[in-house]
This record gives structure tokens, C-alpha cells and sequence, in this order.
């Protein structure tokens, strides 16, 4: 771990106004999910509730993932990554202050927009709660690290929020997939496809089974544990990581 | 007096101006053709999977259903134009209930749409039995006072649709239900069997329901059921009499 580093990334989203920006998003998120919540005929608190957090996880990522990849690509065209390895700083090291000040931002972000969630409970706090604000903060941490990866691996600012997107909506939606995938292929073709679904569904995180909005009315499901988010999280960063470190590793500057 | 504005004026700047003269008359002549174009109400879309819906709000299963119970309750909405109810395709709608009985089987505002908004159609029992089908599968959902809508359901049967046979067996589906019911939920079949009035039994069924559950229930539901026994189940004179009804008011 590189402190000053870590501290300088700290610093460059303070300058970005990423605090700022999630702030705002905050607002603008509440306002609209009062409004739409108070036009509904009946349960106005529960349809507020639900809008507000679907929009909290949107936002809360989106903010994430622009800032990161604006950063990594604008410190590439800069040459500060150039500079910044020319010193006497491991490469292994310098990814993973990298990971580790992306990581802090999205807690910092999940314990704002997440922490607003549990203030704003009108009832009483149960373990669903918890489990929503937990996921998604690990959801936070996972596509920091996702953004992180593309940014160093893709060249084009624009090709990396591509992907990071398209992951991001596969990895929601891996969940539906795979259940439209188990109700069976009708031809040669759709079951040569499914398989390759199947595949590269082993490396995409299973996020439609983190942050529903109904754990925040209805509690924890019975198919979800707290140690199921964190093993989520800890399986999938390696995996990022590993993958980020070895790209760095490999490259010639 | 300033040089340039007495400079004569370019080609080019004329055929500029000309060219925003045209434009101008152009969003005017689009204008006079797209004033009197409305939004054509196409009766009740066609139903979106539980799949579909989970997509298009990202895998988020609750919030899908918020949607969708969101443009249910805004569906004969054509920019400010309200349909009256007695135009909706009720088969279609059923579908969408049902499709919502998917993403969240636990929530009562599509049951709370259907069993007082949709369900409240006068002198059509056919549609009205869409709704009496949907509410009569909720009812029987393990969670909460589901059983609430079952009995409502048994209401419009008896009532709206004047199916007896269905009433009756609907009554005795509620008063089997494996769950903590009141007792006059659990005379439901002797309740269909009387030989009340419409108005009669419908006001004994609310008051019944507000007596027993109103401490359980959303204000908005409570509010819901006072509105109908005062508007719908008795007259303005039994209204104005009736103490429930002044404490409404």
C-alpha cells in the first residue's frame, strides 16, 4: 500500500466534486422518489422506499464507475501512470493502492446513499435492512474494481464505459439468464449459445442476488446470507484484482 | 451612428434569414397539423412477462412491480383524458395482475387497484369476474391479512357477478384458509347464504372488515373502505346519518 498514492486518489475525486455529485445525485433521487411515491393510490412509503433505493444503487454505481474510468484514462493520457511506475513503486503495489482508494470511495459512497436508505426507514430496522446496505456496498466495492480493470485493459475512454455498462447490466441480469437458459434450447444453435452463456456466467458476479429493494420491506430472503454477500465480494475482487495486476504486469510502457 | 449597421446586407446573411423565415414557417405549418392530434388510447397493453418486467427494471423484482403497479393505476391515463373503466379489456387485465402476483406476491397495492378501483364497476359481471379471480389467488397467499382480499373477492361474486355457486365456493376456500381469521370470515359461507339486500351485505362485510382488522391495515385502505360504504353502499340520506360516514366527512 503506497499512502501518498492513496491519499492522491482521495484527493482527485474530492476535486472531480465526486462527493459533491453523490450528494446531489442524493437529492435529486429523493425528490423524485417522494413524488412518485406520493402519486400512488396506496402503500405511498413503500413505493417511495423501493424508488429511492433502485435509484441510490443505479446512481451510487454510475457515479462510481464515470469518475474511475475518467480518471485511470486521464491519468494514462497524461502520462502520470508513466511517470508514477518509473519510480521505485511495485506494480503489484501500485494496483493495489489503486483498488484499495477505489474500494474506500465506494464504501464512502454505499455508507452516504445506503446510510440515507436506514435513516429514511420508517420502520423498524430489521436484518433486511442491514443485508440491502451490506450488498450494496460490496456492490459499490465490486464495480470500483470492475471500472478500475477496464480502465487499465481498454485504451478508448469511451469503448471502457461500453464495457463497463454491458457488464454491469449482465451482471443484474445473469440471474434471468440463466433461469430463461435452464428452460431448455430449442435448437443446436440456442443450446451452443446457452453453453456459452453458461460460461461466461462463471465470471460474472451474481449482483440480481444483491441489494433488492423488497429485502428493505420484507427482510432477508431465505436463499440470501450475510456470509453469501461478503463470499460474493471476496471471490469476485480476487478475481478482478488478480486479473488487473497481471494486465499491469504484462504491459510494455 | 454605428458603421456596421449601415452596412448593406450580405447574400449570405439573407439567405440565412430566409432560411430561418422558412424554419419558422415550418414549425408553424407542423404545428397547425400536430395541435389536433391526441394521444389514442389503445386499451389495456399487452401484458409484459414477470421476466421482461425484471429486465427492463434491471433484476430488481420489487421495484418491476412498483412499475408496473404504477402504470396500472395510470392506464387510462391519455394525456389528462380519463377512460371510464367500462372501456378496459378486464382479460387483459387479469393477465396483469397476475404477471405482478409474480414479481411480488407479498404486496397489496395491485390487490388494493383491483379490488377498489377496477372492482368497483357497476352492472358488468362479467368483467368484474376477472378481477374476483385474481383477488380469490392472492387471497389465499400465506403472507399477512392476504385472506382480506379473498373475502372481497367473495363479496363481488355475490354481488356484482350474482354467482352464487361461485360465492359460495370462494366463501368456503376463506373459511378453510390455514390462517388466524375472524370469526365472521369464518362464516363467510352462512354470510353468502342470507338473504340480504346487496347494500345490506356489503355494508355488514366492510364494517365487519374495519372492526376486526382496521388496526392492522394501511390508512389509505381504511379511507378506501369508508369511501365505499359511504358513496357506493348507502345513500346520501343513510350517509348523512350514519356516524361512520360523518367521522369520514
Amino acid at each position: 500500500m503506497i499512502w501518498p498514492l492513496f491519499r492522491y486518489i482521495l484527493m482527485a475525486a474530492r476535486r472531480d466534486r465526486f462527493f459533491i455529485a453523490i450528494v446531489g445525485f442524493l437529492l435529486v433521487t429523493i425528490c423524485l422518489a417522494v413524488f412518485f411515491g406520493s402519486s400512488a393510490i396506496t402503500e405511498q412509503d413503500r413505493f417511495a422506499r423501493t424508488f429511492a433505493a433502485f435509484g441510490f444503487r443505479i446512481f451510487g454505481v454510475v457515479s462510481l464507475t464515470l469518475f474511475i474510468v475518467s480518471y485511470i484514462r486521464r491519468s494514462f493520457d497524461y502520462r502520470d501512470i508513466d511517470y508514477l511506475l518509473s519510480r521505485p513503486i511495485g506494480r503489484i503495489k501500485f494496483v493495489l493502492t489503486h483498488a484499495a482508494g477505489f474500494s474506500c470511495l465506494a464504501l464512502i459512497a454505499a455508507l452516504i446513499l445506503g446510510g440515507t436508505t436506514v435513516a429514511l426507514e420508517t420502520g423498524n430496522l430489521h436484518e433486511g435492512v442491514w443485508l440491502w446496505w451490506l450488498s450494496i456496498a460490496i456492490e459499490f466495492i465490486i464495480m470500483a474494481n470492475v471500472a478500475m480493470f477496464f480502465s487499465f485493459v481498454i485504451g478508448s475512454t469511451t469503448a471502457c464505459m461500453g464495457a463497463v455498462f454491458g457488464f454491469y447490466l449482465l451482471s443484474r441480469l445473469v440471474g434471468e439468464i440463466l433461469g430463461i437458459l435452464q428452460k431448455g434450447a430449442d435448437s443446436a444453435l440456442m443450446t451452443a449459445l446457452s453453453k456459452l452463456m453458461e460460461l461466461i456466467s462463471i465470471f460474472i458476479p451474481r449482483l440480481d442476488l444483491m441489494g433488492q429493494t423488497k429485502w428493505l420491506l420484507y427482510g432477508t430472503p431465505p436463499e440470501i446470507s450475510f456470509g453469501f454477500v461478503f463470499a460474493q465480494g471476496g471471490v469476485f475482487l480476487t478475481l478482478i484484482i488478480l486479473a488487473t495486476v497481471i494486465d499491469l504486469h504484462r504491459r510494455q510502457f | 451612428m454605428d458603421a456596421a449597421a449601415t452596412m448593406p446586407r450580405t447574400r449570405p446573411a439573407t439567405i440565412l434569414y430566409l432560411c430561418f423565415t422558412v424554419a419558422i414557417a415550418m414549425n408553424v405549418a407542423f404545428w397547425l397539423h400536430a395541435r389536433s392530434v391526441m394521444p389514442v388510447w389503445n386499451n389495456v397493453p399487452p401484458v409484459p412477462t414477470a421476466t421482461s418486467a425484471t429486465f427492463s427494471m434491471l433484476g430488481d423484482s420489487g421495484a418491476a412491480y412498483r412499475m408496473l403497479g404504477y402504470t396500472l393505476q395510470n392506464l387510462g391515463n391519455t394525456g389528462g383524458n380519463y377512460k371510464p373503466l367500462k372501456d378496459y379489456d378486464y382479460a387483459a387485465l387479469e393477465k396483469w395482475f397476475f404477471a405482478t402476483r409474480e414479481l411480488d406476491p407479498r404486496a397489496n397495492f395491485v390487490p388494493f387497484l383491483a379490488a377498489y378501483y377496477f372492482g368497483a364497476l357497476e352492472d358488468e359481471p362479467e368483467r368484474v369476474s376477472h378481477v374476483s379471480k385474481y383477488l380469490a389467488e392472492v387471497g389465499a397467499d400465506p403472507y399477512g391479512q392476504k385472506w382480506r382480499w379473498l373475502a372481497h373477492a367473495v363479496y363481488l361474486a355475490r354481488f356484482k357477478e350474482k354467482d352464487m355457486g361461485k360465492a359460495l365456493m370462494l366463501a368456503n376456500r376463506l373459511a378453510t384458509l390455514p390462517t388466524d381469521l375472524p370469526p365472521w370470515a369464518k362464516q363467510m359461507p352462512a354470510f353468502v347464504n342470507m338473504a340480504m339486500g346487496n347494500k345490506q351485505a356489503s355494508y355488514e362485510l366492510m364494517v365487519h372488515m374495519l372492526k376486526t382488522e382496521g388496526d392492522k391495515l394501511p390508512a389509505n385502505e381504511i379511507n378506501a373502505m369508508l369511501d365505499y360504504i359511504c358513496t357506493q353502499t348507502l345513500t346520501p340520506a343513510e350517509a348523512a346519518e350514519n356516524p361512520l360516514c360523518q367521522k369520514h366527512d
